[in-house]
């Protein structure tokens, strides 16, 4: 009997990290996917709300090329080769550092030769004025008085003339690079500091820290429960899921989460409980369902759990591998009602 | 005379400044240019939306020139569009048109055709939009010419109008004739 709870939390363990295709779930259950998720889809373009990345944005479609991803990086790809993915469907507009290639010759070079070639009109400009002094043949000052004064200082400006040029030529790199000091990334010019992927119990205790300095954010609960799940330790899920229990409480699915990791920690009556509200509450959640049929079949009634089991299987689609899991589940459960 | 025309370079900039924001102005820029124009179609086989039994792939066309409609009977402006599919597919008996359900619910969708009419010779039913992944499809409705050899020639994304039929669709579909 109890090997059978297992059996059934092995299940959902298993199947909620491949996530059910009907719900899409927001927040990974393995940390490490979703640190490299995260920083992949960090310089994705959303293509619906097209000034978010992907990692930012809410969207459905934003929800779905996320699930995709993790199905690759758990697939065991590189992130160049999901990068790749995405832009043969959605093309170079995806990313917000586009290649260098024929069609964005003009992006990359554009400012560098409006740059030289605006330069190379000052400096032509400025030699031109400083050789002629400061006023033109054509239109001369046609006062008298003035025409001396301009001679008398011609050389003096000359000098100042190229001064200036060079002066402006020395600043203007100058400039560009101090702005780039200030706002830009210099940490990211030298590959030595592209950090290796974290640890997970590093990662987990340092999110379990951050969140106890500030135990207002339910999803980040949500979070750290999922994580301590996978890491095989349920009581700590347990603790983790009761900081949010009134979020808890509105949300059969949580429900679920927290009812798996509460049979998992061995609190059959309390899994119990949750599903029940959440039953109640007329939920139509596979993983709610299934937990009732797997706690119906705890308590030896095979009826009713192939009954919730068969309602799972309608969600899920016999071919799925949920699915198929669920129906070796009803042909347990229906073997024991002979 | 010579110290205008350089004080006409700066005004001359100018313009060509202006001319590049303006057009800028007038295009779409929710318009992404798709990839796959030019590339074979991706392959899939998805269950049939009118009966799940059944399943359609690409390739059951293979040779004929067609249509693909990425819809959603939740989709707005798939309404906006249906009227102009339902007359495509009528004045367009030698063209195969095909639908494309894009996350949607099963009852819901056929509602929708028994509601305002099917124009689908069949619908793929993709309920969890994996295929409309690998069609690149971010904004539904988005319609798809697909010629003989299975090369995906035109896509538009947004519902197709009368005007996009006649100026676009139908001389493309000619020349693949």
């Amino acid at each position: 009997m109890k090997g059978l709870v297992k059996y059934a939390v092995a299940f959902v363990l298993a199947s909620s990290s491949v996530a059910f295709a009907a719900e899409a779930q927001p927040l990974a259950q393995n940390p490490l996917v979703e640190t490299r998720l995260n920083a992949i889809s960090e310089n994705l373009r959303c293509l619906v709300c097209q000034n978010e990345s992907l990692a930012g944005s809410r969207s459905d479609l934003a929800e779905d090329l996320r699930r995709e991803v993790r199905h690759l990086i758990e697939a065991g790809k590189s992130d160049k080769e999901v990068i790749e993915f995405l832009v043969s469907r959605y093309g170079d507009y995806v990313l917000y550092d586009p290649p260098f290639k024929a069609t964005t010759v003009l992006l990359w070079v554009g400012p560098f030769v409006l740059l030289v070639g605006g330069l190379i009109g000052l400096v032509v400009f400025l030699r031109r004025r400083s050789r002629q002094g400061l006023v033109d043949e054509d239109d001369a000052l046609p006062l008298p008085a003035a025409t001396t004064a301009t001679s008398a200082t011609a050389s003096s400006s000359r000098v100042a003339g190229r001064w200036l040029v060079w002066l402006i030529i020395l600043l203007m790199p100058l400039g560009g690079g101090l702005v780039y000091w200030k706002v830009g990334n210099l940490a990211a010019l030298d590959p030595a500091n592209v950090k290796p992927a974290p640890d997970p119990n590093v990662m987990v205790a340092r999110l379990q820290a951050k969140l106890e300095a500030n135990p207002d954010d339910p999803a980040g609960w949500q979070l750290l429960a999922r994580a301590y799940m996978v890491m095989n330790r349920p009581d700590d899920a347990v603790k983790a899921f009761q900081r949010i229990l009134p979020q808890i409480k509105q949300q059969p699915p949580l429900m679920a989460d927290y009812a798996e990791a509460l049979a998992a920690a061995g609190d059959l009556n309390g899994a119990r409980t949750w599903i029940n509200n959440a039953l109640k509450q007329g939920s139509q959640d596979p993983k709610v369902l299934f937990m009732a049929g797997g706690l119906a079949f705890e308590s030896a009634n095979y009826k009713q759990a192939v009954q919730y089991w068969e309602r799972v299987i309608k969600i899920v689609g016999p071919d799925s591998q949920e699915g198929k899991f669920v129906q070796e589940s009803i042909a347990e459960a229906k073997a024991r009602l002979k | 005379m010579k110290r205008f025309w350089w004080f006409l370079i700066p005004f001359l900039a100018f313009a060509v400044l202006v001319f590049f924001l303006a057009r800028g102005l007038t295009k779409d820029p929710s318009y992404v240019p798709s990839p796959l124009v030019g590339k074979p179609a991706p392959t899939f086989n998805l269950p049939q939306l009118h009966d799940a039994k059944q399943t359609f792939a690409p390739e059951d066309l293979k040779g004929r020139v067609w249509l693909l409609n990425v819809w959603a009977s939740w989709c707005v402006s798939c309404r906006a569009e249906h009227p102009v599919l339902v007359d495509f597919a009528r004045t367009h008996p030698d063209v195969p048109l095909i639908g494309l359900d894009y996350k949607d619910q099963r009852s819901d969708a056929l509602a929708w055709l028994k509601q305002h009419g099917n124009p689908y010779v069949l619908s793929a039913f993709d309920a969890d939009g994996r295929v409309g992944i690998d069609y690149g499809v971010y904004g539904v409705p988005e319609t798809y010419v697909i010629d003989q050899a299975g090369i995906i020639r035109y896509k538009h994304v947004g519902p197709v109008t009368s005007d996009v039929v006649q100026t676009l669709i139908d001389p493309l579909l000619k020349g693949l004739k």
